[in-house]
């Protein structure tokens, strides 16, 4: 409950917040080049040794952070339970197949694959999108393809089929249903895990262009600056730790609300 | 003076909801060399109490009270002294031999850690020590059976593991916690002559625990009944059984099914209203074949040993033949993996047919594609065994129900559905108000009304019925049993009934058809069967039934099988019964025995005819 409420105000500060602020995220302000933080200056988290307000490029950060985690994690939602429940329920051959083609792109390196799709299409938001989407929904849909497997033998769903129910609306009124509980949980993990790599591709320099930023290239900047500007790097990993730490206490929550035993 | 002395027995359990009393004020004692049984349905405190005692009761649990062992109290026992009582002076045998067993660990490694625990003693001692009281409880082959890990073992097997363990150090008291329930019929009777036997000759007191009547009325000295937590009645055997003073005991035995009485139209269902007016079954005789299954065949293919091991059929239903007349009822019995439920499975088309026929109304459902199997399968309806397992935990009542109709009617409107639902609903005693709630909020024998309800709202013409009462208590069952000839009783319903429970069977049926490894051994009308079985095996079923009515079954005579069920994968040739055949000759070995009749029987055994000359002569 707690991190609910932590990771919600989170998402209303970080699209909310900027529009209060004094600076824009690319304005250097010449004479606080690297400042600490404090309240004189207007500069509430200090500035990076370009001058720009730390307050108002954690936020920015923030909204592309948080939404390259939702967004691509959506987007493996919606393949992965698909393709994963259709595996799994139909079974035999076609499981086999579908499985396999889920193999052959596990095997493709997941580094290559991005750099590739960099030198092609140029450095582009949108690219970390969908290269991270991409790669995601395979672990989903194995999860979903077991999880349906199992839930397949139950006498539920043979009562529906010996009913002659159709198979899309056994997989869209028994199936999909009862998965929720596994891939609420697997989601509140992918959130996190999906926000880590896109800071990881940021690190490398891979990520966001300058001067839009999100944390993990914040992290990565600040990571530069340690020994004579810390708070260039406390603020921001402040803000990527309590958000990951809420998304992963968010999923046990979600588990058991969704259950329909404890209502 | 007694062994065990219970005064004044608690026990509670703290939970979310509060605190729940599992056992109120529970007084009884154990004298050395008595069994004592008590019984209660699921939820009465019969195992909490025996778990209180050896101090296993789960961490929300308290007991309070006093439980002296020869003058000891074992409530205000320390852990260490407990554990030291544990396995020593109590030991106890647990439910289901399947997971009480660690599949890591050879039947040796786990008997002689036992052992070890709590005696020095070389590990060749103790070795020889478990291969003695495996050779107590029967085992056959025991010198090898010690390096066997459990998996290699059938059911039956392990639970004669599990007694061997619990006797190694030679306790006074044996708690056996319903030894049997998981276990078939045949392997049921073994275990308790056993347990009889062993009672004698290592002068054990044994707890036996369980909701099976019969079994305590053969085994037994004394009884308590239990319900709801509190003591209903304790005494002796007879006393129970012949002249019971609670309410509650009567109630609950003339609520078990019996093989040994005249059948009575309808099952006295505990603290429910009076038998209702007779139904007119006899009609169902002149009706018409509704069900004609020819030949049926239901291959598996499994890998059989290991990883590269070559594939084989499983053969679960090796045809079987059978045909069904409107508003008919047909039991199946069998054994566990004898193929009931493969059958059961085919006949609804869940599982494809390797080969035959099933035809319904004359037609045959393998040739229907897709859309007219949909439309077939109206008529043809099934209710499954684990009644909250059948329904889907995010649907509520309502939807359950609705759904048949949404997919059979798509353009019928919103209220009439919800007319039909409320309708059905109330046919199997569920009112219209739980429309909206969720399968877990009900019982297990609501789930199953529930589950009754989602097939007739099609209003089938034929209900197959895959153990629909076996995971209910005797009184619950009885009243789905009742409600089932209820039904059919007032829609005409034909209604194939598979269950291991011959008496449930023998009260429902019209027709009776006993299977084994897939085929059919035996089918007769209900009379013929149970008072003159033909096929050895039918006889073997009947004669392992315990009766609950303790004269009759001290008095009878057994006719126990040996050995479990041979592997589907590998039957032996010829009949099919003859490993554990009694009157097998080595004709039996090479010729497979055809279903022919015999009077109005169908027998599958070549000596069919001299058995029953032999039984009539007796």
């Amino acid at each position: 409950m707690v991190s609910a409420i932590v990771v919600g105000s989170m998402a209303v500060f970080v699209i909310v917040g900027p529009w209060f602020s004094a600076f824009s995220y690319d304005f250097t302000d010449w004479s606080n080049l690297s400042v600490a933080p404090g309240l004189e200056h207007g500069h509430y988290f200090g500035t990076d040794t370009l001058g720009r307000d730390l307050f108002v490029r954690t936020l920015y950060g923030g909204r592309i952070s948080l939404m390259v985690g939702i967004v691509a994690t959506i987007v493996s939602l919606a393949i992965g339970i698909s393709y994963g429940a259709t595996a799994g329920y139909l079974g035999g051959r076609t499981d086999h197949i579908m499985m396999r083609i889920v193999d052959i792109l596990y095997a493709l390196p997941f580094m290559f694959l991005v750099i590739l799709l960099m030198v092609y299409f140029g450095r582009n938001i949108l690219l970390i999108f969908v290269a991270i989407g991409a790669i995601n929904w395979l672990d989903m849909a194995r999860i979903v393809r077991g999880q349906t497997l199992s839930l397949k033998r139950r006498e539920f769903v043979e009562a529906a089929e010996a009913q002659g129910v159709r198979t899309p609306a056994i997989l869209r009124r028994h199936i999909v249903p009862n998965l929720l509980g596994v891939v609420a949980v697997y989601v509140t993990l992918t959130i996190p895990q999906v926000i880590l790599v896109e800071s990881f591709l940021s690190f490398l320099g891979l990520g966001v262009q300058e001067p839009m930023t999100s944390w993990g290239a914040l992290v990565k900047d600040g990571a530069e600056e340690l020994e004579s500007a810390p708070w260039q790097l406390i603020f921001p990993a402040t803000f990527l730790a309590a958000t990951l730490f809420c998304f992963n206490f968010l999923g046990d929550g979600l588990r058991d609300a969704l259950d329909p035993k404890d209502r | 003076m007694s062994l065990l002395d219970v005064r004044e027995l608690n026990v509670r359990f703290d939970t979310p909801d509060g605190e729940v009393h599992a056992v109120r004020d529970l007084s009884f004692s154990l004298a050395r060399g008595e069994t004592l049984g008590i019984v209660g349905e699921s939820g009465s405190g019969k195992s909490q109490t025996v778990m209180s005692l050896i101090g296993l009761l789960a961490d929300n649990g308290r007991a309070d009270g006093v439980a002296e062992l020869d003058g000891e109290n074992l409530l205000a026992m320390s852990d260490a002294a407990l554990r030291r009582v544990r396995g020593r002076r109590i030991s106890m045998i647990f439910q289901d031999p399947m997971t009480s067993l660690n599949p890591y660990l050879t039947v040796a490694d786990q008997m002689t850690q036992v052992v070890r625990e709590h005696e020095k003693l070389s590990r060749q001692a103790a070795r020889a020590r478990c291969l003695e009281l495996l050779e107590a409880v029967r085992i056959p082959e025991a010198s090898e059976r010690l390096d066997a890990y459990p998996h290699e073992l059938s059911g039956g097997m392990r639970q004669r593991v599990m007694i061997a363990a619990s006797l190694l150090l030679n306790p006074e008291i044996l708690i056996a916690d319903e030894p049997t329930t998981a276990l078939d019929v045949t392997v049921q009777a073994q275990i308790l002559d056993l347990i009889t036997d062993l009672k004698q000759r290592f002068e054990t007191a044994i707890i036996l625990i369980t909701h099976d009547l019969g079994i305590v009325a053969g085994t037994c000295d004394r009884v308590l009944v239990m319900h709801g937590g509190e003591l209903k009645e304790h005494g002796g055997v007879r006393d129970i059984f012949y002249s019971p003073q609670h309410a509650y005991t009567r109630g609950l035995i003339a609520a078990v099914p019996r093989l040994d009485e005249a059948r009575s139209e309808r099952l006295a269902a505990v603290g429910a209203a009076g038998p209702a007016e007779t139904s007119a079954r006899a009609a169902a005789a002149a009706a018409s074949t509704l069900l004609d299954v020819d030949d049926l065949k239901v291959y598996f293919r499994v890998q059989h040993g290991g990883l590269w091991g070559e594939r084989r059929d499983l053969k679960a239903v090796d045809g079987m033949s059978l045909v069904l007349k409107s508003g008919e009822t047909l039991g199946v019995v069998g054994e566990s993996g004898c193929g009931k439920s493969t059958l059961a499975r085919a006949i609804v088309r869940l599982v494809p047919a390797t080969a035959g026929r099933v035809c319904l109304l004359g037609q045959d459902l393998a040739t229907l594609d897709r859309d007219a199997m949909r439309a077939a399968r109206r008529d043809l309806q099934v209710i499954f065994q684990d009644p909250l397992a059948s329904l889907n935990p995010r649907m509520t009542v309502g939807d359950i129900i609705s759904e048949p109709l949404w997919t059979h009617y798509p353009k019928l409107e919103a209220r009439e559905v919800r007319r039909r639902v409320v309708d059905v609903l109330s046919r199997v005693g569920i009112g219209g108000r739980e429309l909206n709630r969720y399968p877990h909020e009900f019982s297990g024998g609501q789930c199953q009304r529930i589950g009754i309800a989602r097939a007739l709202v099609l209003e089938p013409k034929l209900i197959v019925c895959d153990e629909p009462v076996s995971a209910l208590d005797v009184s619950i069952q009885a009243q789905i049993v009742n409600l089932l000839m209820d039904l059919q009783a007032e829609l005409g319903l034909a209604l194939i009934f598979i269950a291991h429970d011959l008496a449930v069977v023998r009260h429902i049926s019209h027709r009776v058809m006993v299977m084994y490894l897939g085929t059919a051994v035996e089918i007769a009308d209900r009379a013929s069967l149970y008072d003159r079985p033909s096929h050895p095996y039918t006889r073997a079923l009947i004669s392992s039934v315990p009766i609950p009515d303790p004269d009759k079954e001290h008095s009878r005579s057994r006719e126990l099988l040996s050995g479990d069920l041979p592997s589907p994968i590998s039957p032996p040739s010829g009949c099919r019964f003859r490993t554990r055949c009694r009157f097998a000759q080595a004709r039996c070995a090479n010729e497979s025995p055809a279903l022919r009749p015999l009077g109005a029987t169908l027998v599958a055994c070549h000596f069919a005819e001299e058995l029953a000359a032999d039984a009539a002569r007796q």
